[in-house]
């Protein structure tokens, strides 16, 4: 047989397009329906709370007693300049609707980032020194897990106050567990590759193995945690807004919203559906998009 | 008991083909595999990753990925087709006439079960006799696959055995339902060489004893060259030569096998020091549609009719073929190389 | 003569097992091991998994502290120094090149990892080693913003290796460097190792299980069985010749492609013993068809066959009635002198 002696570079790449994990991910989104729902759902509510001062038809904090109680539009003497009605109070639900949004979104993101922070480096320091640290990272898993969350932010909140600020740091402070067990799980699993011992070899501290090795594998779970504990969190604020512990009148927060509509329940239902069903929504594309999340980044993912 | 003609082979694959539906169009990992395997015979099926030996041969048993399509001419085992067996009755022919023996001793086994409770189950789950009969050939096999002190070994769980003894287990659990063909998947890849030769010989001595056929997929030519009668060469999902295991290994036909052979470092030579051979190139993309040879882009011999279909299938001795309009200049070479040596 | 590598009396032991109520086990993964390697060389390391083969190249690594024992660099003990200076001398490629490849990393960071960890060079610096070394190893330069996803397995392995040349080291420790490729990359992979190896004046310590990939590229060969080196010598001497019978068997279970290959008999008798209760005297004996009353009691000590260096009883001279066996018990590992 005649054959060439040594091609320098025998593969032939051509075909073989360098698309980062990212932008194959990326284009695996276009294609799932769940993911799209959810991204558009919270990207409305997203548009409308950052820009709530332009969305909203009126002044969420103005009372008009002459129009109060009036239904929304597709009830019998529902008016156009309220769209889904006004409160006891005679203010625009629409618009008491969009600001609660504010209250809501920074609730959820602001304890998803807190507790994504927290959870991860401990997770990733158990699941990568191991030993001693690993048995103190489980333990406080532990803990926590035994710890019933909402009765201790209920606690907490009737100890510090309810306010925005609070409320995030309680929530950020309690809910990150998942985050650990998953960060932990997944770095114990990656600190057996090769390219942690390369990192190793090489005299990188532990830090830069954690940092620059470890921590881009891990994002993608991350990322599905965090869109789960963002619903975990909405759900948690509009339950202390609703019980009267969390966000205080007259800001206006979707729980809150629920809890004043109380009273006139079977009288006027429309005052606790419309916010109930904006939870419900926004929680439902959240853990839409964590799926989609899920479902695009895992190796099982549809091709 | 069957009273079959003796020329009828056990297993007949005609034109076995294997597409895989992806987002950005087909691709087809299997493209007319066809063979014969009679009773009691060893087959390799060897190539390198991406050949699809292991997904075509899979497809047999109903093994292929979800996405996967299976199309065939003939797919029969003892005269039934396969392709056209509904679900359940495919269950039974799986692991009680045909076991498959996988890679990974560990994952094939599971880690919860003790070891008798693995190889009773097989026989309970396809209604074969009472749990005594069970227990008793299991403790007969575990025996005969070389387990000292069998009775003791039911009891204890995978992790608490080594490698080979996995293996040997799962020998053993393929073998409780007596088939009539093992098709064993790279089954000492993942062991020791000094393990591997025990369990080739194993494999070998229970076939001969059991009047099982094997099909083996491999990527090593020494594994062929020791235990295989016949061996089909895939390249890129097509059948490039196939034939008597020790003729194809000593004079190839296709320049496919001949390269590949020749990549291999050799015990015998004394090449220390001299380049190994290469093949140029790397496997064509197998989405599309897919015409003439694959294996023209690497080929020293290429020439504009190896883009053209069919390609032959040239008959080069006694039971032997290649897929290659240059099959018997080749085999000429190959023979005088061996001569020269 | 002293090498660029000295290995004296190394033990590596680990406590395994063991939690509240147990005592852990001692694991003796490396047994008193003493070799050296010269500069230039190619010494392949040759035994079972399980024999202690992946410590020792974590302890010419310096990643593996030793139990006792030294190993020394150029005359200096390595695990005295700062992991950075080893890894400007020594470095790794392993077997398996997906998981040695972080995933999200692309092939030009791959590659200058090792330099950005040491920190003491300039992005632009860091960009030319980089365009270099792939050059050196073969990628095109147009894969360097790929991911390793993206690549074939010998691009990946290519990609490993330039990692491993891009602080100009001298050894270069190969775990299994070509036993997850296929035959076709396998060579393409060990020319490049040998053109490697000659172009820039490396010293290679390769692990392997594969003979004749073995004999190929080795010029000394070291085969260890259970924390211990039972038989070193000449590649062409240990493989055509092996002395120690378990070298023996190693040799008559490879397969070759030779066509008139036949299954080789049983080899052992029995199984691989229990690393972590393994048996007295010589750790082979309870499988070896040779075996000698002496072989059971005394650890044998390594004496010279012609260029080989063996540690058996069938060449002590102790295993006739009559010896003194007093005096072996001194001689516990295979250090020469």
């Amino acid at each position: 047989m005649t054959m060439p002696e040594r091609p320098p570079s025998s593969e032939d790449m051509a075909e073989i397009m360098p698309l980062s994990p990212a932008r194959q991910a990326l284009l695996q989104a276009r294609g799932h329906v769940g993911l799209l729902v959810g991204l558009f759902v919270l990207l409305v509510v997203m548009v409308s709370a950052i820009f709530a001062p332009i969305v909203a038809p009126h002044d969420p904090y103005v009372q008009e007693i002459a129009t109060k109680l009036s239904p929304p539009v597709w009830q019998e003497g529902g008016d156009w300049a309220h769209i889904l009605g006004t409160d006891g109070l005679g203010r625009d639900i629409l618009s008491r609707l969009i600001y609660g949004a504010r209250v809501t979104l920074i609730a959820g993101v602001g304890a998803a980032i807190i507790s994504g922070i927290i959870g991860t480096i401990i997770g990733m320091c158990g699941g990568y020194f191991g030993g001693r640290v690993d048995d103190f990272v489980v333990f406080l898993i532990n803990v926590k897990l035994a710890m019933p969350g909402i009765l201790i932010a209920l606690s907490l909140v009737s100890i510090f106050g309810g306010s925005l600020v609070t409320i995030t740091l309680i929530l950020g402070l309690l809910f990150w567990d998942r985050f650990a067990v998953v960060a932990r799980t997944t770095t114990q699993q990656l600190s057996k590759r090769d390219f942690i011992t390369a990192a190793e070899v090489a005299g990188a501290s532990s830090r830069w193995i954690l940092m620059r090795e470890m921590l881009p594998n891990l994002m993608n779970q991350i990322i599905v945690v965090a869109s789960l504990e963002m619903a975990l969190a909405i759900l948690v604020e509009a339950t202390l807004s609703f019980l009267g512990l969390g966000i205080q009148p007259p800001t206006p927060s979707w729980g809150l919203m629920i809890s004043e509509g109380r009273t006139l329940m079977f009288a006027k239902p429309y005052l606790i559906m419309i916010p109930g069903i904006a939870i419900f929504a926004l929680v439902v594309a959240i853990n839409l998009i964590g799926d989609g999340l899920r479902d695009i980044t895992s190796p099982e993912g549809k091709g | 008991m069957p009273t079959t003609t003796q020329k009828r082979p056990l297993l007949e694959v005609r034109n076995l083909s294997t597409r895989i539906g992806a987002s950005h169009g087909t691709i087809t990992v299997g493209r007319d595999i066809s063979y014969e395997l009679n009773p009691g015979e060893t087959l390799a099926i060897v190539g390198e990753s991406g050949s699809g030996k292991s997904v075509n041969t899979m497809a047999l048993v109903g093994l292929q990925p979800k996405r996967a399509t299976v199309t065939a001419d003939k797919l029969a085992f003892e005269g039934r087709d396969l392709l056209t067996l509904p679900r359940d009755q495919m269950r039974t022919i799986r692991g009680n006439e045909i076991s498959v023996i996988f890679q990974d001793p560990m994952t094939s086994l599971n880690p919860v079960l003790t070891v008798g409770e693995q190889l009773i189950e097989v026989y309970l789950a396809h209604g074969l006799g009472t749990r005594a009969e069970a227990e008793e050939r299991a403790i007969y096999l575990l025996e005969r696959v070389g387990m000292r002190n069998a009775a003791a070994r039911m009891r204890q769980y995978p992790h608490q055995l080594s490698g080979g003894l996995r293996q040997r287990v799962v020998i053993a659990i393929a073998m409780m339902c007596k088939p009539k063909l093992i098709i064993a998947d790279e089954p000492t890849t993942a062991l020791d060489v000094t393990v591997q030769a025990l369990i080739l010989s194993l494999l070998r001595e229970l076939q001969d004893e059991f009047k099982m056929a094997l099909i083996l997929i491999t990527h090593d030519f020494g594994v062929v060259a020791s235990i295989a009668d016949r061996v089909l060469v895939l390249y890129a999902g097509g059948v490039v030569e196939s034939g008597p295991a020790k003729d194809v290994i000593a004079n190839p036909a296709h320049p496919y096998t001949s390269g590949l052979l020749n990549c291999i470092p050799r015990m015998e030579d004394d090449d220390r020091g001299q380049p190994l051979n290469t093949i140029p190139g790397m496997v064509p993309s197998l989405a599309g549609n897919l015409h003439g040879c694959l294996f023209r882009n690497r080929c020293a011999l290429a020439e504009p009719a190896c883009a053209s279909d069919p390609i032959p299938e040239v008959a080069v001795g006694a039971g032997r073929m290649a897929r290659c309009i240059h099959a018997d200049a080749i085999l000429a070479e190959t023979r005088a190389q061996e001569g020269g040596q | 003569m002293s090498g660029l590598l000295e290995i004296r009396n190394l033990r590596v032991h680990f406590p395994i097992g063991g939690g509240l109520f147990s005592k852990p086990k001692l694991l003796r993964a490396l047994n008193g091991i003493s070799l050296d390697v010269q500069e230039g060389e190619v010494l392949s390391i040759v035994g079972e998994s399980g024999c202690g083969k992946s410590t020792l190249a974590n302890a010419i690594l310096g990643i593996q502290k030793p139990t006792s024992g030294k190993v020394l660099f150029e005359g200096k003990e390595i695990h005295h120094q700062r992991r950075r200076d080893i890894a400007e001398r020594i470095q790794p490629i392993f077997q398996d090149p997906q998981s040695a490849l972080n995933p999200r990393k692309t092939v030009k960071d791959l590659i200058a990892m090792p330099l950005r960890v040491r920190g003491a060079h300039s992005a632009k610096e860091i960009g030319r080693t980089v365009d270099e070394i792939m050059e050196l190893v073969g990628l095109p330069q147009r894969l360097g913003h790929s991911y390793p996803t993206a690549l074939s397995g010998g691009q990946r392995q290519r990609i490993a290796i330039g990692r491993a040349l891009v602080t100009r080291p001298k050894l270069i420790v190969c775990d299994e460097p070509t036993s997850a490729l296929d035959v076709s990359i396998q060579a393409q992979i060990l020319n490049l190792l040998a053109d490697l190896r000659a172009e820039l004046n490396l010293t290679y310590v390769f692990i392997s299980h594969d003979l004749s990939v073995v004999r190929h590229i080795s010029d000394r060969v070291a085969v260890i069985y259970l924390g211990r080196i039972v038989e070193l010598g000449p590649a062409d001497d240990l493989l055509d010749d092996p002395l120690h019978p378990y070298t023996r068997k190693l040799r008559s279970a490879h397969l070759s492609t030779a066509p008139h290959q036949e299954l080789p008999k049983p080899v052992f008798k029995g199984g691989f013993p229990d690393p972590t209760n393994p048996p007295l005297g010589c750790h082979f004996h309870p499988r070896c068809f040779d075996a000698l009353e002496v072989c059971e009691t005394h650890v044998p000590g390594s004496v010279r066959r012609g260029r080989s260096d063996v540690a058996c009883h069938l060449y002590t001279g102790l295993g006739t009635p009559g010896d003194d066996m007093t005096e072996i018990r001194r001689t516990g590992s295979t250090e020469e002198e």
